[in-house]
C-alpha cells in the first residue's frame, strides 16, 4: 500500500516563503558584495588596497600550487606516492622484461660442462641453457654454477624454463588484453551510449558467461580445438586458442565497467553541451567519452592481467594449454608436483615466481584503482 | 527418470512457488526467463564445441577394433551421423527428460551414474570448505571494518589480499613442501592424498576454504565499511543504542544484502578451486573425472558436468536473488 | 533567568586525513539556555555539522575532538563514560539530520525504529513502547499512525520521513534537540510545515533547540539567538533581531545581502557570496574571511581577530566591525 504523502502535505501550504523573505526586521541597506568589488578595481578609499590585493587574490584562489594540474597528472602523482604499488610495478616490469630479453643474455652466461649420455660432449651455455634441452644424467639437480636454479626431472635448466614460462604468460596476457580492451570498449560504449539491442545483448551474454564456469569453457575449447589450431597456426596456435578462450570469458566484465562509466558520462553537462552545438554521436564518443574511460579501463585491465596469467597457468596445469616440451608456469608446476618429496626446489621456483607476479600485480592494481578513481576516499 | 531427478524438480517447484508468493510474480517470471535462456545458451555452446571438434570419440572407443563399418555403425547408434541442428534438438529433448546420455569411453555407464558416483565428494569438499570460510571470514571481515585502519585491520587485509590473489595451485605446493620437510624431521603430518577419512579431508577442505575465506573477508569488510558510513548508522548511534546493536542490528543486517549477491560468483570461483584441489590431493571427485573426460574427448560427460555446473550457478543466482528480495524490503514493492 | 543547559567552551575538532589535518571546528564557544532556540548559520563546510556531532560525541575517525569543554547541565560530556553517553544520546540530547531519505534504516519498519529509541531510554515494555510510538507518530501528524507503523521508510515521502525522525527524536523527552538542516532536503512547500511542526513540538516538550541552517529566513522565524560560523569558527553571535538590524561582521553582512529576493525559487543559499571558503588544512595566519572581505586591511592578514563583545549582547570576530 502506497500512501501519497506529498499530495496530502501540499493541501494546506501556508505562505511561508513570503513570510521569510520579508522578515520585517529592517534589513539594512547593503554594500556591494565581495564579488562585485573586484570589478570596481582597487578601492579608492584605501591607499593600502593595491599592496594587499595581490596577496588577497592569491589566497582567494585557494591552494594555488595544486590547482592547475590535469586530473590525469594528478592521478599519476598520487600513484607515484604509493610506495608499495610503485615497487611492485618495478618488480613486475623487471620480470616481464627479463622473460623477453633475458634468454638472449642467459645463453651466454655459464661454464662449459660435459654433457650427453656418457658425459663426453663438451657443451657451452648456448646448449644447456635452452629451455627444452635435456641432460638426463643431470636430472633433479639442486642449484649449481651451471644451473643457477637447478634442473628438473629430465635435466632441463629450471631458470631457462622459468624465463620461457613467464614469456608465455606475457604473450597470453598481451593477446587477451587486446581482445578484452578492444571488445570491451566497443561493446561497452555502444551499449552505454545507445542502449537498446546491443545493451540487451551485452546483458544476456554476460549472464551466460557468468553462469558458465570460465575455466571449464576455456579447458573444453583448448581440448577440442587445440590440435586444429596447432595444425593451422603452427606451434603458437595453442597459445592463440587459449588466449581467445580466456578473452571470451573475460571481456564482458570490462564491457560492463565501460558501459557504466559511459552511462555516467552521457549525463554530464559538457556532453549535453556539445550535443546542442551539433557534434555527431561519433564525435561525442571518440572525443568526449572514450578519453574519459582511460582510468576505468586501466584499472580493470591491470586486475584482468592477474586473472589471465592465473587462467593460462591453470589450463596448462590441467594439461590443456601449453604442451610439453614447451614451458609454462602451470606446466612446470604440474610436472614438478610428483617430485616434491625428492627435489622440492623444482616446484618452489615456478610457484614463487607466479606468487610474486600475482601479488605484485594485485598491489599495482590496487594502487591504480586508488590513484585513478576520482571518488577515492581520503 | 530416476528418483533423484523427480526430487530435484519437486524441490525447485516448491521453492519457486514460495518465492513467487513472497516477492511477486513479475520478478520471478523475469528471473526464470533469464534462467532458461542461460541454460539454453550454455548447452548450445558446449554442444557446438563438442560437435565441431576434430578427432573422433568413436575412434578412441573402438581402439584396435577399428574398422570403417564398425565406426559407422557406432556413429549411427549414437546419432552422430545426423546434421548438427537435429543432434542439438535431440540433445535438448533428452535433457528435458533428464537423460544426459552415455559415456563414450565406458558405455556401460550413463552420465547420471557417473555424476552420482563422483559429485558427492566434490560437493562435500565444496560445501564444507565454503561453510568454514563463511564462519571465519564474515566475522573477521566485520572486525576489520569496525576496527578500520587499526593494526588488526591491516593484518587481516594483508592476509585477505594474499589468499585472495594467490591461486590454490600456488598454496598447495607450498603446503606439500612444508609437509614433506616436517615429515622428514619425524613430525606427524596431515595426509596429502585421498578422501573419505577425517585425516585425509582436513587439508584439502582447509586449503580450498582459504581462497573463499579471503574472498568473503574482503567482501564483508568493504560492505560493512560502506554501511557503517551511512546516515542511518549515525541515526542509530544518535538515539543511544549500544555499539554492539549498531554493528549487528543496523549495519550488518544491511551489509548482508551485497554479500548475498556475491554467492553466485563465489560459486563459479569455487569450481576452479575444487578442480585444482582434487587434482593435487587425488580426490575421486567430479573435477578429476572431468579433466580426464576432457582429455579423452568423452563429450557426454563434459556436457553433463557443464550443464550441471551452469544449473547450479544459475540456481544459486536465483536463490540469492530471492534471498535478496526477502532481505531488502525495498524490492517487494518496486 | 533561565538555567544554562549547554555550555560549549573552546571546542576544537579536527580530521586527520591523508592530505593533512582538517581543522573543521576551531575554538568554538557558545551556550544554550533551557528552552531556548539557537540558530547556527554559515555556508557549506563551515563546520556546523561537525560542531553538532561533537556535542553528541558522534565524531568518528579520522575525526577527533582535540580540545575544549562540552558542559551539559554542568557535566562535561567529554568526561562521560560509555554508559553515560548511551543515556545522553537520544535520552537527553536528540538529533535530527539533514537527509530524511538516508537517515532511516531501510530494512526496518519506522515503528520498530521509533520503538527502539524509546526502549533504549524509557523503562517501558514492548507494548507500552509501541503505544508511545503510535502516540508520537500522531503528534507529528502522520495520518493513520497505527497502520503506518509497520511500513518501511521507502514507503514514506521525504516530509513524512522527517516527521518520523522528529517523532523519534522527541520520543524520550530530551532537554536538547539538535536539528541539522532538518528541512534543506525537502520540497519548499513542505519545509515550512515540518519546521512549524518542529517548533511547535519543541515548545510543547520544553525542549531547547539548536537549529542549524543555511536559511536566514528560517532563523528569523524561529530562533532567539544566532551564531554565525565561518571556516570552523564562530565569527558573530547575537540575538536574532540584532543580527538582522545591525550585523557587525562583514561576512554576516554579505550573507544578509545574499538572502534571495521573494521571487527566488529555493531557500536562501549562501553560495552567492563571491569567492570560495578557505581550505581548512593549511589556514594562513590572519582572519580566514579576509580574502573575500570588502573591508580587509593589512592587519587582517597578519592577526586573527578574536570573538569579542562589540555591542549589547553582540559579539563579533572582526577588527573593523559594522
Ligand atoms: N569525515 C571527514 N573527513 C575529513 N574532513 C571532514 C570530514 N567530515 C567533515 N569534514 C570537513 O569538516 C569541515 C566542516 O564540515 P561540516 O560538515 O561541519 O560543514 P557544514 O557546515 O555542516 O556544511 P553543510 O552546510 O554542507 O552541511 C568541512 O570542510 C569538511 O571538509
Ligand atoms: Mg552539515
Amino acid at each position: 500500500m502506497q500512501i501519497d504523502d506529498k499530495s496530502r502535505e501540499t493541501t494546506d501550504t501556508p505562505k511561508r516563503m513570503e513570510m521569510f523573505s520579508s522578515t520585517g526586521l529592517g534589513v539594512p541597506p547593503m554594500p556591494p558584495t565581495a564579488a562585485n568589488i573586484k570589478d570596481l578595481g582597487p578601492a579608492s578609499d584605501s591607499p593600502t588596497r593595491t599592496s594587499i590585493q595581490a596577496e588577497l587574490d592569491a589566497r582567494a584562489e585557494g591552494i594555488s600550487d595544486e590547482k592547475p594540474i590535469s586530473p590525469f597528472r594528478a592521478s599519476l602523482r598520487r600513484f607515484a606516492r604509493d610506495r608499495r604499488a610503485v615497487i611492485s610495478l618495478i618488480i613486475v616490469v623487471f620480470i616481464f622484461v627479463a622473460s623477453i630479453i633475458g634468454p638472449f643474455i642467459y645463453e651466454h652466461i655459464g661454464p662449459t660442462i660435459k654433457g650427453g649420455f656418457s658425459s663426453n660432449i663438451v657443451e657451452g651455455p648456448q646448449v644447456y641453457h635452452d629451455p627444452i634441452h635435456q641432460e638426463l644424467l643431470r636430472s633433479d639437480q639442486p642449484p649449481t654454477l651451471a644451473y643457477p636454479l637447478g634442473t628438473d626431472r629430465v635435466g632441463r635448466d629450471i631458470l631457462a624454463r622459468l624465463l620461457a614460462g613467464v614469456n608465455v604468460s606475457v604473450q597470453v596476457a598481451f593477446l587477451v588484453l587486446l581482445f578484452d580492451i578492444g571488445l570491451g570498449l566497443i561493446v561497452g560504449t555502444l551499449a552505454g551510449y545507445y542502449g537498446g539491442l546491443i545493451d540487451t545483448f551485452l546483458a544476456r551474454f554476460t549472464d551466460l558467461i557468468f553462469a558458465f564456469p570460465a575455466l571449464l569453457f576455456a579447458s573444453v575449447a583448448a581440448a577440442t580445438l587445440g590440435t586444429e589450431f596447432t595444425d593451422r597456426l603452427g606451434p603458437s596456435g595453442r597459445l592463440i586458442l587459449v588466449s581467445l578462450a580466456l578473452g571470451i570469458t573475460i571481456w564482458p566484465q570490462m564491457a560492463r565497467y565501460v558501459r557504466g562509466q559511459t552511462l555516467q558520462l552521457k549525463e554530464q553537462q559538457f556532453i549535453e553541451a556539445s550535443r546542442t552545438v551539433g557534434t555527431s554521436d561519433r564525435g561525442i564518443i571518440t572525443r568526449h567519452i572514450v578519453p574519459n574511460l582511460f582510468s576505468i579501463v586501466l584499472t580493470a585491465a591491470t586486475l584482468d592481467i592477474v586473472g589471465i596469467i592465473i587462467g593460462e597457468a591453470t589450463i596448462s596445469l590441467l594439461g590443456l594449454g601449453v604442451q610439453p616440451p614447451g614451458s609454462s608456469l602451470g606446466l612446470m608446476i604440474s610436472e614438478a608436483a610428483p617430485m616434491i618429496p625428492v627435489a622440492f626446489h623444482e616446484i618452489l621456483f615456478p610457484v614463487l615466481t607466479l606468487a610474486i607476479i600475482v601479488l605484485c600485480l594485485s598491489f599495482v592494481g590496487d594502487g591504480i584503482g586508488d590513484a585513478f578513481n576520482p571518488r577515492r576516499k581520503d | 527418470m530416476n528418483v533423484f531427478a523427480i526430487l530435484a524438480v519437486v524441490v525447485l517447484l516448491a521453492f519457486i512457488a514460495y518465492a513467487t508468493a513472497r516477492i511477486g510474480p513479475r520478478f520471478m517470471v523475469r528471473r526464470l526467463a533469464g534462467l532458461v535462456f542461460v541454460l539454453l545458451g550454455v548447452s548450445f555452446i558446449i554442444f557446438i564445441l563438442g560437435f565441431f571438434a576434430p578427432g573422433d570419440a568413436v575412434f578412441t572407443q573402438l581402439g584396435q577394433h577399428y574398422t570403417p563399418q564398425a565406426a559407422a555403425a557406432l556413429r549411427h547408434a549414437y546419432g552422430l551421423d545426423l546434421p548438427w541442428y537435429t543432434q542439438y534438438l535431440n540433445y535438448l529433448n533428452r535433457l528435458i527428460h533428464f537423460d544426459l546420455g552415455t559415456s563414450f569411453t565406458n558405455d556401460t555407464r550413463t552420465v547420471w551414474q557417473i555424476l552420482q558416483l563422483y559429485v558427492p565428494a566434490s560437493v562435500q569438499l565444496g560445501i564444507s570448505g565454503t561453510v568454514l570460510a563463511l564462519i571465519v571470514g564474515v566475522p573477521l571481515g566485520i572486525l576489520a571494518a569496525v576496527r578500520a585502519n587499526s593494526r588488526v585491520d591491516a593484518s587481516l587485509q594483508a592476509v585477505g589480499l594474499v589468499f585472495y590473489a594467490l591461486p590454490s595451485f600456488v598454496i598447495i605446493p607450498l603446503f606439500f613442501v612444508a609437509m614433506v620437510s616436517l615429515h622428514q624431521r619425524g613430525i606427524p603430518t596431515l595426509a596429502t592424498s585421498g578422501w573419505g577419512t577425517i585425516d585425509s579431508e582436513i587439508a584439502p577442505i582447509a586449503i580450498f576454504g582459504l581462497g573463499i575465506f579471503a574472498y568473503y573477508l574482503r567482501l564483508t569488510r568493504a560492505s560493512m565499511l560502506e554501511v557503517l558510513g551511512q546516515d542511518y548508522v549515525r541515526t542509530a548511534r544518535a538515539k543511544g543504542v549500544r555499539e554492539r546493536v549498531v554493528v549487528w542490528r543496523h549495519a550488518f543486517r544491511n551489509a548482508v544484502i551485497p554479500l548475498l549477491t556475491a554467492v553466485g560468483p563465489a560459486l563459479a570461483f569455487a569450481v576452479v578451486g575444487v578442480f585444482i584441489v582434487e587434482d593435487f590431493f587425488n580426490i575421486p571427485g567430479i573435477g578429476e573425472e572431468t579433466i580426464n573426460a576432457i582429455s579423452q574427448r568423452d563429450f557426454p560427460i563434459v556436457q553433463g558436468v557443464t550443464i550441471l555446473l551452469a544449473s547450479a550457478v544459475v540456481f544459486m543466482n536465483l536463490v540469492t536473488d530471492v534471498a535478496y528480495g526477502l532481505a531488502d524490503p525495498r524490492i517487494k514493492t518496486q | 533567568m533561565a538555567q544554562r543547559l549547554l555550555d560549549v567552551q573552546n571546542l576544537r575538532t579536527h580530521f586527520f586525513t591523508r592530505s593533512g589535518v582538517v581543522k573543521a571546528v576551531e575554538d568554538v564557544s557558545f551556550y544554550l539556555d533551557e528552552g531556548e532556540t539557537l540558530g547556527i548559520v554559515g555556508e557549506s563546510g563551515s563546520g556546523k555539522s561537525v560542531t553538532s556531532l561533537s556535542v553528541m560525541r558522534l565524531i568518528v575517525p579520522p575525526g577527533k575532538i582535540v580540545g575544549g569543554k562540552l558542559l551539559f547541565q554542568d557535566e562535561d560530556i567529554l568526561d562521560m563514560d560509555e554508559d553515560d553517553l548511551y543515556n545522553l544520546r537520544g535520552g537527553k540530547i536528540a538529533m535530527i539530520f539533514q537527509d530524511p531519505m538516508t537517515s532511516l534504516n531501510p530494512v526496518y519498519t519506522v515503528g520498530f525504529q521509533i520503538t527502539e529509541a524509546i526502549r533504549a531510554h524509557l523503562k517501558l515494555d514492548k507494548s507500552a513502547a509501541e503505544k508511545r510510538t503510535v502516540e508520537m507518530m500522531d503528534r507529528v501528524r502522520i495520518p493513520e499512525a497505527r497502520g503506518r507503523m509497520n511500513d518501511y521508510p521507502h514507503q514514506f515521502s521525504g516530509g513524512m520521513r522527517q516527521r518520523v525522525m522528529i517523532a523519534m527524536a522527541l520520543s524520550c523527552n530530551p532537554q536538547l534537540l539538535i536539528a541539522d538542516e532538518p528541512t534543506t532536503a525537502l520540497d519548499v512547500t513542505i519545509q515550512a510545515q515540518v519546521l512549524e511542526l518542529m517548533k511547535g513540538l519543541a515548545q510543547e516538550f520544553r525542549t531547547a533547540t539548536m537549529l542549524i541552517t543555511h536559511d536566514l529566513g528560517v532563523v528569523a522565524g524561529t530562533c532567539q539567538r544566532v551564531a554565525v560560523m565561518y571556516a570552523g569558527r564562530i565569527v558573530e553571535e547575537a540575538p536574532t533581531k540584532t543580527i538582522f538590524a545591525n550585523p557587525a561582521h562583514p561576512y554576516t553582512q554579505a550573507m544578509l545581502t545574499a538572502v534571495p529576493r521573494p521571487d527566488a525559487e529555493r531557500g536562501a543559499r549562501l553560495e552567492t557570496i563571491g569567492g570560495q571558503p578557505p581550505n581548512l588544512v593549511n589556514l594562513p595566519p590572519g582572519c580566514s574571511f579576509a580574502p573575500r572581505c570588502r573591508k580587509a586591511q593589512p592587519r587582517c592578514l597578519r592577526e586573527r581577530p578574536l570573538l569579542e563583545t562589540v555591542g549589547p549582547e553582540q559579539k563579533a570576530a572582526c577588527f573593523y566591525p559594522y
